[in-house]
């Protein structure tokens, strides 16, 4: 049972033949700090290697070192340290790997400390959402702190990834004339992208699918397929509020350079 | 105690949100609506949003 399915499921996602061809980026959408590409002749090695480039390799800002002079707020040292290490800090261009800035929060209660009370002592660095809750002060409890954040990257500690990157297949449909347009396939679409048209079933926006395959399972005839395009991929980027998606890309492909330049370095030393 | 600063799976921020999200639901809109609409899509981040308890307030009051 279990290894018919496997195979029925081999076969629906059959792949396309691969072609070599040049890359192209085009940006679907942004909305939130989540930018979604569009990204042509890629492989899906290659787009993992930018995704994990993203997540391990490109350097942002994050708290490193927490002095607390006072803090007479319920919430432990350890626990108020650990989230402001969490919390995304914005920086420019001008900042590099092992720069250091300084920020200060100075609070009496009775109040509720957001990230807007931490001042920065740079300009140039700031915290990324001003909203983000830190503690609360009741009436005659002090907080004074002093914070230490630090460019670094996803390798050393998650606090550092500036982004979450995933990626998908873009989907056909294939649809074969055992249809009868029941119309069971869009009725189960939990994303609503499927509609009649002319004799068939396609899609709205097969950008928006999320590859579930319910569309498939729930075709009684199995005249419903999906096909994957293997040179087209969906790059889903969501920044954490650091950088922009854009830069983030640019800065993850020179980090990438850099990185090959080192190995470059090494083998021409290895014997 | 109070809402963590990031998602416990995925790592996406939220403490940012919560406020607008709370303020939101207590006038009388959907809570899912809002979290579609503060761009909160995956599961894992919605149980950190309606699993939360804010205890912060309570214990504050038993510290001098
Ligand atoms: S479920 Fe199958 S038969 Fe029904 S409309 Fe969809 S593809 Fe056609
Ligand atoms: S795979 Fe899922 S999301 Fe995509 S069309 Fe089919 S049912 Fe809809
Ligand atoms: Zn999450």
């Amino acid at each position: 049972m279990q290894k018919e399915e496997k195979i029925q499921r081999k076969e629906a996602i059959e792949k396309k033949e691969m072609t070599v061809m040049a890359i192209s980026i085009k940006k679907l959408d942004e909305k939130h700090d989540v930018a979604r590409y569009l990204v042509k002749g890629a492989s899906p090695s290659f787009i993992n290697m930018i995704r994990r480039g993203i997540m391990l390799h490109t350097p942002c800002l994050a708290v490193e070192k927490v002095s607390i002079y006072e803090n007479d707020s319920v919430m432990f040292d350890e626990m108020l340290a650990h989230r402001l290490g969490m919390m995304p800090i914005k920086m420019d261009k001008t900042y590099k790997m092992g720069d250091k800035v300084k920020l200060v929060v100075e609070k009496e209660g009775p109040c509720t400390v957001y990230a807007k009370d931490i001042k920065s002592t740079d300009p140039k660095a700031e915290v990324a959402d001003k909203n983000i809750l830190i503690t609360k002060l009741e009436k005659d409890q002090r907080l004074r702190l002093e914070m230490e954040a630090e460019v670094n990257t996803g390798e050393t500690h998650v606090k550092w990834q500036p982004a979450i990157v995933s990626y998908k297949e873009v989907p056909e449909l294939v649809v074969s004339k055992d249809c009868n347009q029941c119309k069971d396939c869009i009725k189960i679409c939990p994303e609503g992208i499927l509609e009649v048209k002319g004799k068939t079933i396609a899609f709205t926006d097969p950008n928006a699918c999320s590859l579930c395959r319910a569309c498939v399972d729930a075709c009684g005839k199995g005249a419903i397929k999906l096909v994957y395009n293997k040179n087209e991929y969906i790059l889903i980027i969501e920044s954490a509020g650091g950088m922009s998606p854009k830069e983030i890309i640019s800065s993850t492909v020179k980090a990438m350079l850099e990185k090959n330049k080192e190995i470059g370095k090494a083998l021409a030393k290895a014997k | 105690m109070m809402i963590p600063v990031r998602c416990f799976s995925c790592g996406k921020q939220l403490a940012g949100v919560y406020e607008e999200f709370q303020k939101r639901v207590e006038k009388g809109e959907q809570p899912e609506k809002v979290m579609d609409d503060l761009g909160v899509k995956r599961y894992c981040c919605r149980r950190m949003i309606f699993s939360q308890v804010d205890l912060i307030d309570m214990i504050g009051k038993f510290k001098s």
